[in-house]
């Protein structure tokens, strides 16, 4: 599971901070492990920018590093449409049950939060 | 005591013989003693209790009556004091929705949230006042305790022993306290059943709940034990079938307690397996399993200690083991270990509130039992090493 760029993208997590202004703030919680994280988002017809800060672990922090480099310059509507399969196979590990939502917590706080 | 020898009584290992489970204070694992029980209660004396007349009915309630004498005599209660729930969860809810008081409710700020939510459920319902008592170094403060607990207070309901912290609160002088004011108390025996000889006329509680699985019984079925007194004035959690003595069209007279509290078929050979547990507990001797956990806690204590990182959050002889690593989430650490073959759990172990107050995300929690070998802490102890030099930012 703890695959080199797993690793490194825990560890050198990508797009990470605050933008300030952003048009979108949005806070996702996996409150019964502990996984914290804040995406920052500007937006038009497209993701525009993207940031995330996250307390997360290691899987979490790096499929959100992933998300974020995956969806900018995206059209909202297509980032609206991705799911599971597409997050899992850029993350490109097995995930055991438990910690699905681990590897998801990034791709659902930024799809509800473009849905509201 | 021999763990090594203990561990082949347990099927489970035989079938993972390279496990070290270290997760016993979420559930233990089963003797062939209480699998044998319950089959052999399937094969031999399967009937419904106390309703038959025939021999199988007869030889059915005698087991599952038997099996509430075997738990009073274990917590030192009479008989009538024992009523069978599925966990300490419904014992807290059924508490929580039958027991009927004046006065507020004080919790604690370290409560699981199985005796927590349902008495924040009631104090909702009845518009009634929570206060929370505070941790002080693991345990409940006593001092805490003396300025929150006053004449207003009706009922307190505390941990024996912590799930977090593994510590035992000092609930003798909790308990006087309370009483003292006029308020009830529920103690929450849960983490410390499995470990610790309970005595309720020395605790002088008024009720306490604790879960068969964790301590090697079968799952679905826990204990409520109430003062007699208590649990007459109490009326029925549910109705049904088994708790009545007659059903007319405009009256209903109610079984005596603690039948009145165990509506419909109960699980029968829940109780039985429970039996078979406290018997096998009590042949190692309560003393000799409480000496082995708090040692193996110790020696998992020390060896997490001297890891550059690691944080231990419970004491020293504490009943569990609890921690956090510097750069690595407990997830992680637990998923390290997990392919070492190491059984532990990480999160907030049902303990939110604590966690928040402690800044913590989550925490690594270890908790040993009669099986758990000095090979177990060793596996672990290297595990953590490994996931901390690996995750280290």
């Amino acid at each position: 599971m703890y695959r080199d760029e797993i690793l490194d993208l825990y560890k050198n997590p990508r797009n990470t901070g605050e933008i300030e202004d952003a048009e979108l703030k949005l806070q996702g919680e996996n409150p019964s492990c502990g996984d914290q994280l804040t995406l920052y988002v500007n937006r038009d017809d497209k993701i525009t920018d993207i940031k995330h800060d996250s307390d997360a672990c290691a899987i979490c922090t790096a499929s959100t590093s992933i998300l974020t480099e995956e969806v900018k310059g995206l059209p909202v509507r297509e980032v609206e449409e991705l799911d599971k399969n597409w997050m899992l196979e850029k993350l490109g590990i097995d995930v055991s049950p438990m910690r699905l939502k681990c590897a998801l917590l990034g791709l659902e706080t930024l799809q509800k939060g473009l849905e509201e | 005591m021999r763990p090594e020898k203990i561990r082949e009584d347990f099927p489970l290992f035989e079938t993972n013989p390279s496990l070290s489970y270290l997760d016993n204070a979420a559930t233990s694992q089963k003797p062939e003693q209480v699998i044998e029980e319950i089959t052999n209660f399937y094969e031999e004396s399967n009937s419904n209790t106390g309703r038959g007349l025939y021999k199988l009915a007869n030889k059915a309630t005698k087991e599952y009556e038997g099996s509430r004498s075997t738990v009073a005599d274990f917590i030192n209660a009479d008989k009538e004091e024992i009523v069978f729930v599925r966990n300490t969860t419904e014992a807290e809810n059924l508490l929580s929705s039958c027991l009927d008081f004046e006065g507020d409710i004080v919790l604690t700020e370290m409560a699981h949230h199985s005796e927590q939510l349902p008495w924040r459920h009631k104090a909702e319902q009845e518009g009634k006042n929570i206060e929370y008592l505070e941790t002080s170094e693991g345990k409940i403060s006593i001092e805490d305790a003396e300025s929150k607990i006053g004449e207003d207070t009706g009922l307190v309901a505390v941990s024996h022993i912590s799930n977090v912290f593994g510590a035992l609160n000092p609930v003798e002088e909790l308990i006087e306290i309370a009483h003292e004011n006029g308020a009830l108390v529920v103690l929450d025996c849960a983490q410390s059943a499995p470990h610790k000889r309970l005595d309720v006329k020395s605790l002088d509680a008024d009720f306490i709940t604790f879960s068969g699985h964790k301590m090697l019984g079968p799952t679905g079925i826990g204990v409520l034990y109430g003062k007699k007194h208590l649990l007459d004035d109490m009326p029925p959690y549910q109705v049904g079938g088994g708790m009545v003595k007659s059903v007319e069209e405009d009256s209903v007279r109610f079984s005596d307690t603690p039948h009145k509290f165990e509506a419909g078929t109960p699980n029968i050979v829940g109780a039985v397996g429970l039996k078979a547990a406290i018997h096998y507990l009590e042949n190692l001797g309560m003393d000799e399993v409480e000496e082995h956990t708090r040692e193996m806690s110790s020696k998992i204590h020390k060896g997490l200690e001297s890891i550059d990182g690691v944080d231990v959050i419970s004491h020293e002889r504490s009943t569990l083991v609890s921690f956090t690593a510097s750069g690595a989430h407990p997830h992680d650490i637990a998923e390290i270990l997990n392919q070492k073959s190491v059984a532990v759990r990480a999160g907030n172990h049902c303990a939110q509130p604590q966690h928040l107050d402690l800044d913590i995300s989550g925490s690594v929690r270890a908790s040993p039992y009669i099986y758990n070998t000095e090979e177990d802490v060793q596996k672990l102890v290297d595990g953590v090493k490994e996931a901390v030099k690996m995750f280290n930012v």
